[in-house]
């Protein structure tokens, strides 16, 4: 089970609203490589992986992108707080606003709701924790191409903490993954799936 | 108050610093279990986040159910601040 914690894992405070930015930064709560995503996606490979540590990482990780869900979801808030009409319409924003106000919503930079489809959950260690490298190298994109286009150093401080924690999560996937193979039956030659075989 | 509001970000940063350590080392951990100096630095960290966390309740309210003290603050977990309104 899981508990609230009343706090941000690292602070957001951005004192300049400016929707034109939250327009992009959304596909990191509900987009193909988001936090909703991440989380979502490690948290239903781990009944299936066969060892202890892949298991302990997947929950960890999880977790983790559990409060970077709150983080981007924090970002989205502050900065589409107190907006006239005349601001959501100068941003571009009338789009999402018609649906959601100044709600939070998950969904992708183009405008489609957050998809299941956009991980996986495949049963076989091998294969998850390669996706699950992969996944944390497009959410490191994600947020590199953020980075091109934010100015404010209130919002570019919290992207780049959460650009590094992609880095980290890789490496450890890495470890997880060289753990598992170090652990595959010697006659398992051509890593055939070893969550069920 | 602007004081007291800069002395309640100060102490948040430390309870933040600390766990941010632990799930650190966690991580690290889960792959190489048997790393005796993380182990320490784990038991160390862990004291000290302990210690951060009993000084932010105990002057600035809650921060999981745990934390609430229902003899000297009532029901204080619908208090604010939330924490995605941002800090002072």
């Amino acid at each position: 089970m899981w508990t609230y914690e009343k706090r941000l894992e690292y602070p957001v405070n951005i004192k300049t609203p400016n929707p034109a930015m939250a327009k992009f930064i959304i596909s990191q709560v509900g987009g193909p490589d988001g936090e909703l995503a991440a989380s979502q996606r490690y948290l239903s490979q781990r009944y299936s992986m066969p060892f202890n540590e892949a298991i302990a990482t997947l929950t960890d990780v999880g977790t983790e992108e559990l409060a970077h869900l709150e983080m981007v979801s924090a970002i989205i808030h502050q900065l589409t707080r107190n907006m006239t009409i005349d601001q959501i319409k100068d941003a571009g924003f009338e789009t999402y606003f018609v649906d959601h106000t100044a709600g939070v919503y998950p969904q992708a930079a183009a405008g489609f709701p957050f998809n299941a489809l956009s991980f996986a959950s495949k049963g076989d260690a091998i294969t998850d924790l390669i996706e699950d490298m992969a996944a944390e190298q497009k959410a490191r994109t994600t947020y590199d191409n953020i980075l091109r286009m934010v100015d404010d150093p209130d919002v570019i401080d919290p992207i780049r903490y959460l650009r590094e924690r992609e880095v980290v999560h890789f490496q450890r996937f890495g470890e997880a993954l060289r753990n598992v193979q170090d652990n595959l039956d010697g006659k398992n030659f051509y890593a055939l799936n070893p969550s069920f075989d | 108050m602007k004081c007291t509001k800069n002395e309640r970000t100060e102490a948040l940063r430390k309870v933040q610093q600390l766990n941010f350590a632990m799930i650190e080392l966690g991580l690290y951990l889960n792959n190489q279990p048997e790393c005796e100096k993380a182990l320490d630095l784990y038991d160390k960290v862990k004291c000290m986040h302990a210690d951060a966390r009993e000084r932010f309740e105990r002057e600035f309210g809650p921060l999981n159910y745990e934390g609430i003290n229902t003899k000297k603050d009532g029901w204080s977990w619908i208090n604010e601040p939330w924490p995605w309104e941002g800090e002072d």
